[in-house]
């Protein structure tokens, strides 16, 4: 089962992920991120213990992009070599910070 | 009665009614202007199909005219001094002193309108504006649009839609559609060009300021939405006005796939903009300008009642009655959702049932508009005589007669029924004999006007051995699939695998729900027999052994939407410049869809 973990620092939110985030669980992940998107200007992924993103889940990275308006303003942590390949190819690694 | 004219009504009514305090009184008046904007709407929308009926009786003759006078109008112009339109007096001179165009024709030309403000070159009639081309891939190209070629798309994409949803309405129902609110899915925003004309979609200049100053009577959606060109959650601002609106009778948008997105989206976040209509407010993460928030938040005021009826019919669920009952008197779906585009309208029906008519509105590209549906539900367009010159090439599958730079065209009255035909076209904006690169089907004549099928983009034919495979051939093959196999496919494209020994074909489906991998085996082997029986030449290069055995993936959940949603935003262009990827024409594109396999 997939969990997310989340931390508000100030103007950052962080979100950690364990397991994979897919079709089933990318509602919740969406959830996790939005309730506190308005008290935030930076959001990052911690993508150490994030096996796996689907579609679904990348759709939450790029609309939390979309809702934060600049770029760079998402940032990407520790993301595992598949990971960073789906990001890469996607081309989502264009528009956040890749840490 | 123009729509200024309706505008002084419905501001007399407004004053008559009083609009000093209170919602209500202003629900009222604001009731009324919407009865006066819809009948002009209905009256002149009335005028324009009994014109297009009228030019449809005489067709050839139409077409003929509107040819000689773009002739004799553009003899001055540049382009009409190089090929002497002013000695053309027949439509065979025309068709032997011209040659077939593309778009890089005209380019250079284009740069000197655009760029350095030069007339006189390609068109004598002034270029009001420069329409985007919605393709997948590669820098927008501008299209010139004169005034009169965007008189043509005014009149009937935008509105044509009313009359012939009414006229459905009166012949099987004996009933007109009711006055009411359309829940519009456009997007004005232009950007200025070096010359100052606006440089946009096709759509968003379809409206004229009359039209514009009208709208607030007759959308959902408030026009400073309309025209925002800053980054914001249209798809929640749409949810959000369109939701607060009992009285919704159309929903409209270019493209289907954006009304879906945005059924989908208030599926997922009703609760959040019900609270929002419910208490009268914008909700705070929404992305948008200061500025539009500001305007939109000192307009609204908390709707409870609303909220509360959306909150009991979200609560029954979201099954095939759903828009009904939010929307009691929706009367029509406006939107193009023929052939590409009609599983995204089978899955609308989810959401809509299949009482509510369907209508395709129009063939329409940024060049021009060519045809429009004449009946809701019809899946072909009936051509426009009035609006383009147009030449037809002959295509026969196998041969490439029709590839030459020469390639004989017929004319409107010559096409025959059952043929397949590449659309060539003479616009009112200065393009002459120039190749959409669209082939159709003539499906038979409507009075004498060709009615026809979009079948595929040749720049979408897929050839590995020497056969012709088109997206319409994919098309066939995945709605058999589907039949087969009992699973829905939200959406799909191929590619050709030309690094596999012998070539072969990659498809790529996204189902509605996981397949099991048990059934793998058995969904390969029934797509391998529908590409077949879909295409005779396939059939022919596959079972002789010069191509291998197609392979099959299915694709993760919500995947060709993640793709829409990444290309809008990585373009900053809207859902309505966007149409579905069938061939995968590029590494990077190939690459990215495979990696989006479900395993």
């Amino acid at each position: 089962m997939t969990t997310f973990r989340k931390t508000v620092e100030g103007t950052t939110l962080t979100i950690a992920p364990e397991g994979s985030v897919n079709a089933i669980n990318a509602s919740e992940f969406h959830d996790v991120v939005n309730e506190s998107l308005a008290e935030v200007t930076t959001v990052v992924f911690d993508f150490a213990s994030m096996e796996f993103i689907s579609s679904a889940g990348l759709r939450v990275l790029l609309a939390t992009q979309k809702a934060l308006g600049k770029p760079g303003a998402v940032h990407v942590r520790n993301a595992l070599p598949d990971v960073m390949e789906v990001l890469t190819v996607t081309k989502l690694a264009q528009f956040i910070t890749i840490e | 009665m123009s729509i200024k004219d309706t505008l002084s009504q419905a501001a007399a009514i407004r004053d008559a009614v009083g609009q000093t305090v209170g919602k209500t009184v202003g629900t009222v008046a604001k009731d009324q202007m919407n009865h006066v904007v819809s009948t002009v709407l209905k009256q002149r929308s009335y005028k324009v199909l009994h014109a297009a009926d009228a030019s449809s009786r005489v067709a050839e003759q139409a077409n003929r005219d509107l040819l000689f006078r773009l002739l004799e109008d553009n003899k001055d112009t540049e382009y009409g001094k190089q090929y002497d339109f002013a000695s053309i007096h027949d439509i065979d001179t025309y068709r032997e002193r011209l040659p077939l165009t593309t778009y890089e024709d005209y380019e250079d030309a284009i740069t000197r309108m655009a760029e350095h403000d030069e007339k006189n070159i390609l068109t004598a009639y002034p270029v009001v504006y420069y329409a985007s081309t919605s393709g997948t891939s590669g820098a927008p190209k501008k299209i010139p649009v004169s005034d009169k070629g965007l008189q043509v798309f005014r009149e009937h994409s935008s509105s044509m839609f009313v009359s012939v949803v009414s006229e459905f309405y009166k012949n099987t129902m004996l009933k007109g559609v009711p006055d009411g609110y359309w829940l519009a899915m456009m997007n004005f925003a232009q950007t200025p060009l070096p010359n100052g004309t606006m440089f946009g979609s096709i759509s968003a200049a379809c409206l004229n300021d009359e039209a514009l100053k009208a709208m607030p009577y007759f959308a959902c959606t408030p026009l400073d939405v309309f025209k925002c060109t800053g980054s914001a959650n249209f798809k929640y601002l749409h949810a959000r006005y369109g939701l607060a609106q009992r009285n919704v009778t159309q929903i409209v948008g270019p493209y289907i796939p954006a009304l879906l997105d945005l059924m989908n989206y208030i599926k997922e976040e009703w609760k959040m903009v019900v609270e929002d209509i419910r208490q009268g407010t914008i909700n705070s993460e929404v992305l948008m300008p200061d500025d539009l928030r500001a305007t939109l938040e000192a307009q609204l005021v908390p709707d409870p009642l609303r909220a509360d009826e959306l909150e009991r019919e979200f609560e029954k669920g979201f099954d095939q009655t759903i828009m009904l009952r939010i929307w009691p008197k929706l009367s029509g779906i406006s939107s193009i959702w023929a052939g590409n585009f009609s599983s995204y309208a089978r899955k609308l029906q989810e959401y809509s049932g299949r009482s509510i008519p369907y209508y395709t509105m129009s063939y329409v590209s940024s060049e021009g508009i060519f045809g429009v549906a004449r009946h809701p539900h019809d899946q072909c367009y009936v051509m426009l005589p009035d609006s383009c010159f147009f030449e037809f090439i002959p295509v026969v599958n196998g041969k490439d007669d029709d590839e030459a730079p020469d390639a004989k065209t017929v004319l409107l009255d010559e096409v025959q029924e059952g043929k397949d035909y590449e659309l060539v076209i003479t616009n009112q904006s200065g393009f002459y004999r120039y190749r959409m690169g669209d082939v159709i089907r003539v499906i038979g004549f409507y009075n004498e006007s060709p009615m026809i099928t979009f079948k595929y983009r040749k720049k979408n034919i897929v050839s590995i051995a020497g056969e012709k495979f088109t997206e319409d051939h994919l098309l066939s093959a995945v709605r058999s699939f589907e039949r087969k196999t009992g699973i829905n496919v939200i959406d799909f494209c191929m590619y050709p695998d030309r690094d596999a020994e012998p070539g072969r074909y990659v498809v790529l489906l996204e189902p509605e729900e996981i397949v099991p991998k048990e059934r793998y085996d058995e969904c390969q082997a029934i797509l391998a027999q529908e590409l077949v029986r879909a295409s005779t030449s396939y059939a022919h290069y596959v079972t002789g052994g010069n191509m291998g055995e197609p392979k099959l993936i299915f694709l993760q959940a919500q995947t060709f939407q993640f793709h829409r949603e990444m290309k809008m935003y990585e373009m900053g262009i809207n859902e309505n410049q966007l149409k579905p990827v069938r061939v995968l024409d590029k590494p990077d594109l190939i690459k990215l869809f495979t990696l989006l396999e479900e395993r």
